[in-house]
């Protein structure tokens, strides 16, 4: 075979199976389906092995897991949420800030479904745009929605434990038709799909975002969405029902220890109480650097040419309220909010310290287990084996501003003799737990979810994905670990940080689970299987399109304290 | 049955344009086939409920599309830059005597294309592929022709460097 031919053949046989995406077309699409197992690929750690981890099953819609996993609680989200006159000034932060004089409220109700409920949401709907800020990742706007005007977005009484049998669904939530079920669940969908049990949506909402010419973004690329911000009159509320467990951020999965009378009760008393308190909410709208400057609009510009020079980007901001069926999204709420300014540069002057990187490396030695999931494979595995070999460098010129950490660069050189499977593990799975000064514990992590799971007065992430792990344009096989902690530390505390302590925090599968819903029994049988240091386990048979088997593994973490390396600030 | 019928003549019509499409917008080829089962399913769906689709490849693109942004709004949306490859990499080497691939060599092949960087990657495998010729290729990944020609040529040299190390384990075996 000549050589063009063989890539030809290479190319058409290996880049995609065409018979698995037949045979997932034809056997998911007319009653059930799942997403491919791969959407929820592992961000440092599988999400589904935290939930088993952790005993708690994970029942959110997709679209309220997607809007949480761009949710950051941070310091410069906790600023602008208190008011002005509520908080404690910080100068430089002020400087960032684009007060509400300068933004322009301008309300105009484009659509409201006449339904009930929706019709008293949009009529007299009223709210006001207030503060706005650009950190370098996303722009936060706070957002006073008078009366029921924000209701929608106050996450209500969510599809709560389903595993009993009990949803209790939100006012505005609506029952999804079992031939509508498209989304997977964590768990074993077949009681939805037979009817046995009920599946609700709740609302969603979404910013559309308009450019001063009247070019509207692609709201598959730009948008935003709103969360409410805690109040302490929405707290005493919640508080006021006697079995209800609230720890400090209530807007997370909290609720679910309620029982269905005390659920239909909030719900009742809810719609009183933001009709006579109203709503605070932020709104989120996510734009990196790279999307400011690289990604084309549909004239060819940027959104970098939209900035004037004094640093302010103009936005027409809309608030669309819809709620999923399936695959079908209806719209309740459209509403024109107004015009937002932005500094988009302010966070630059922040000023900087920098950190020493030279000559700062671990070699690492010893015996390790290590494992998780390969996603290529739908294998899960333990590695034992040695670490010699395994160095970490801190590289590039990181800095600290009042914002976080930036730029923090690992180079992760991994031994020859790991096969390039324990290699991908291994990478996948490293994270680094974060000290400051040695005292305080940091991580950093793109979903919030699992801030619900952790202790309140914490906060814990895990380290971000790394900007390159494919070793692009790296011939010598070193892969690269960025970690940026933005807004994650609290501002009284940077200024006087004086070194950041990296502690390698590596995964172990511990065991797996595989369960199934007996539809006669109308009970889910489970195996649990423990998992040793040198096991291997394909889960093919058990995690595919219409599978009737939900397949689970937890993960152990250890901190290798013996590792822990210091950079130090100037 | 019919449906069936259906969805495999408009699959095989739209499979090849609908990869050309996607690879350049993303990397790996799991997320490709994600993308291409979600988009796949929607059509088979809507077969199953209508019986027949208008304009199959405009309704394939359609979905695609969307399930393509759903896929970006997880992702940061960085645009690889441009690398010098060296000279010596430019000369056109003249073409190894003919290749014998069974299914180990295959995949070793596609291994060795899949790790090269992004934009090599995607270069090779459109050329390579689907015939796409390099001024197309170009524009589509925003590169001069030169760049991408050069890239095609490291991908090949590479591979070829492993296809010449297997000969000689089999000579040494041998």
């Amino acid at each position: 075979m000549k050589e063009h031919e063989a890539y030809k053949a290479v190319i058409n046989h290996q880049i995609v199976n065409d018979d698995s995406i037949k045979r997932y077309a034809r056997t998911t699409a007319p009653v059930k389906s799942f997403s491919a197992s791969r959407v929820w690929k592992p961000i440092g750690i599988s999400f589904a092995a935290l939930v088993l981890a952790f005993g708690i099953t994970m029942t959110i819609p997709a679209a309220r897991a997607e809007v949480l996993s761009w949710f950051r609680p941070a310091s410069t989200e906790d600023y602008i949420a208190a008011s002005p006159k509520d908080r404690d000034t910080i100068p430089e932060i002020d400087e960032m800030i684009v007060s509400p004089s300068q933004n322009q409220t301008d309300i105009k109700v484009n659509y409201c479904a006449d339904e009930p409920y929706w019709r008293e949401i949009g009529q007299d709907f009223s709210a006001t745009l207030g503060e706005t800020i650009y950190d370098g990742q996303i722009i936060l706007v706070t957002i006073d929605f008078d009366g029921l005007s924000g209701y929608a977005i106050y996450d209500g009484v969510w599809n709560l434990d389903i595993s009993a049998g009990t949803p209790v669904p939100s006012l505005l939530a609506e029952k999804i038709a079992p031939e509508m079920i498209t989304d997977s669940l964590r768990t074993d969908t077949t009681p939805y799909l037979s009817g046995a049990r009920e599946l609700w949506s709740e609302p969603n909402n979404a910013l559309i975002l308009t450019l001063d010419d009247g070019t509207e973004l692609d709201p598959e690329l730009f948008s935003g969405f709103i969360n409410p911000v805690d109040r302490p009159v929405d707290e005493a509320f919640f508080r006021s029902f006697p079995n209800v467990f609230l720890p400090d951020s209530y807007y997370y999965r909290e609720l679910e220890y309620l029982n269905t009378e005390d659920a239909e009760a909030i719900k009742a008393g809810s719609w009183e109480h933001y009709k006579a308190n109203g709503l605070r909410a932020i709104a989120y709208i996510p734009l990196t650097k790279a999307e400011i400057s690289e990604i084309r609009l549909n004239n060819d510009q940027t959104l970098a040419d939209y900035i004037d020079k004094n640093g302010s980007l103009t936005l027409h901001v809309r608030y669309v309220v819809s709620i999923d069926h399936g695959d079908e999204s209806e719209t309740k709420l459209d509403v024109d909010l107004g015009t937002i300014a932005v500094m988009m540069n302010a966070y630059k002057e922040l000023e900087q310290h920098s950190f020493e990187t030279h000559s700062v490396s671990v070699a690492l030695s010893g015996d390790v287990v290590f494992g998780g999931e390969d996603i290529r494979s739908n294998t899960i595995a333990n590695y034992s084996t040695k670490l010699d070999g395994l160095t970490f460098e801190v590289i590039d010129r990181g800095y600290i501003d009042l914002l976080g950490i930036h730029g923090l660069k690992i180079a992760v050189t991994m031994p020859d003799n790991w096969s390039k499977e324990m290699k991908d593990v291994f990478f996948d799975y490293l994270d680094f737990e974060i000290y400051l000064d040695e005292e305080m514990k940091y991580y950093t992590d793109e979903s919030a979810d699992f801030n619900a799971l952790w202790e309140a007065n914490i906060r814990r992430y895990f380290p971000s994905t790394p900007i390159s792990c494919w070793n692009d344009y790296l011939d010598n096989g070193i892969s690269i670990y960025t970690c940026d902690v933005l807004n994650q530390i609290p501002f009284d505390r940077i200024p006087s940080i004086h070194s950041i302590t990296l502690v390698p925090v590596f995964s172990q599968i511990e065991d797996y689970e595989i369960s199934y819903y007996d539809e006669d029994q109308d009970e889910t049988h489970t195996e649990q299987v423990p998992f040793g240091p040198n096991d291997s386990f394909n889960f093919s048979e058990y995690r595919y399109p219409g599978s009737p088997y939900d397949f689970q593994y937890g993960i152990c973490l250890r901190r290798c304290y013996e590792f822990a390396f210091t950079v130090k600030v100037n | 049955m019919e449906h069936y019928e259906t969805f495999n003549r408009v699959y095989d019509t739209t499979r090849d344009a609908l990869l050309k499409w996607l690879l350049p917008r993303i990397r790996s080829s799991a997320d490709v086939e994600d993308i291409m089962q979600e988009t796949y399913r929607k059509l088979y769906r809507k077969l199953c409920k209508h019986g027949s689709v208008r304009e199959p490849e405009k309704y394939v693109f359609g979905i695609a599309k969307k399930e393509l942004a759903k896929f970006y709004r997880r992702r940061a949306f960085i645009q690889n830059s441009e690398v010098p490859i060296p000279d010596q990499l430019l000369d056109e080497e003249p073409d190894p005597e003919d290749i014998i691939l069974d299914r180990e060599r295959e995949r070793e092949i596609w291994e060795l294309i899949h790790a090269e960087p992004l934009l090599s990657y995607q270069a090779f495998t459109l050329y390579y592929g689907f015939s796409v010729p390099t001024d197309e290729i170009a524009k589509e990944l925003n590169l001069s022709e030169d760049a991408v020609r050069k890239r095609l040529s490291r991908t090949r040299a590479r591979i070829r460097k492993f296809l010449s190390e297997q000969n000689d384990d089999v000579s040494d075996a041998e």
